[in-house]
């Protein structure tokens, strides 16, 4: 069996995966072995070294940071929620009281408007009877 | 009311104690940057204490905590590309698969003492770091964090089949990368 062969099986297969002819060709070939010990690669991912880990120091200054709990200061969406009808009840009530405040006002400006017409017209008709006098 | 509240927060402190470490190096693995990776991890409890009162509890925290971790290291890890070179982050993305070239160890020297365990360990990590972002997480979660196929299509929100399909590619491309390395330094 070429060595060839064995390492194109072992870059498709696991170790555990071959048949026993190709496993003692392993045995029995140095570069092979070498080839097989590097594509192990099950065994070697569960360890540290193969994965980045944080410093001791930066771990420590995480857990200060998270010691503050600073997520609490934020209010939950729920929370959120909730208040949006009270919210809205709180507009509704301001808007209709701006507005009754803003149609009364305007019933006094048509009433005076009205009593102007009035005064004015009462007295170009006195003029007019005074003038045909 | 205040009972509850208190069992809430409780609660919560629990998961932030079991989930801070592995959260930490995850997010550390995408980004490559321990400042970034904690702003990160303090990013993911903020966003899920926001929502932890409406968190029906259908899937594991602890998964969810990942899927909150792995998105925003994402966002994060793209905004730091964009600025360093929109076009390669764009090319890795886009194109997986088809981006299976030879890797380059930072001391060439190491295949002399690939027998030792360490070193061989370092080559491993330099060959996952050349591996597209999704390979590798399935890389991690699946060897290194432990979970099963269901956890990690929950956390990556990918069918278990997608899962399956990318833990595959990832193995062989990770072979594929210790391989031509191998024959490039063979002695």
């Amino acid at each position: 069996m070429k060595c060839e062969e064995i390492q194109k099986t072992l870059i498709e297969k696991s170790i555990e995966e071959l048949s026993n002819t190709e496993l003692s060709h392993i045995n029995n070939c140095d570069a092979c072995k070498q080839f097989a010990m590097l594509l192990d690669i099950e065994k070697q991912l569960k360890d540290d070294e193969c994965w980045y880990q944080p410093s001791e120091y930066n771990l420590k200054i995480l857990n200060e940071r998270l010691q503050s709990r600073s997520w609490q200061k934020v209010v939950p969406k729920r929370t959120l929620i909730n208040t949006i009808p009270w919210i809205a009840a709180i507009i509704t009530l301001i808007l209709s009281v701006y507005i009754f405040l803003i149609s009364q006002t305007k019933n006094i400006n048509n009433n005076i408007d009205e009593t102007h017409y009035y005064y004015t017209d009462v007295m170009f008709t006195n003029y007019l009877n005074n003038d045909e006098q | 009311m205040k009972k509850h509240n208190d069992n809430i927060i409780d609660k919560f402190d629990i998961l932030v104690e079991k989930t801070k470490q592995p959260l930490f190096r995850l997010a550390l693995n995408i980004l490559k940057d321990e400042e970034m990776a904690m702003d990160v991890v303090q990013d993911t409890y903020v966003k899920a204490w926001e929502n932890w009162t409406s968190f029906r509890g259908e899937s594991d925290p602890k998964t969810w905590l990942y899927r909150i971790t792995i998105n925003l290291s994402i966002n994060q890890l793209k905004k730091k590309q964009r600025v360093i070179n929109f076009n390669k982050f764009t090319n890795e993305n886009i194109k997986d698969d088809e981006k299976i070239h030879d890797f380059e160890p930072e001391d060439p020297n190491t295949i002399e003492k690939y027998l030792n365990c360490k070193e061989r360990k370092y080559i491993i990590k330099n060959a996952i770091d050349d591996l597209p972002i999704n390979q590798k997480l399935v890389l991690q979660l699946f060897y290194y964090e432990g979970f099963h196929y269901r956890e990690i299509s929950e956390i990556l929100d990918i069918s278990i089949s997608a899962v399956e399909s990318l833990l595959f590619r990832a193995r062989r491309n990770l072979k594929l990368k210790l391989a031509n390395y191998y024959k490039r330094n063979e002695l």
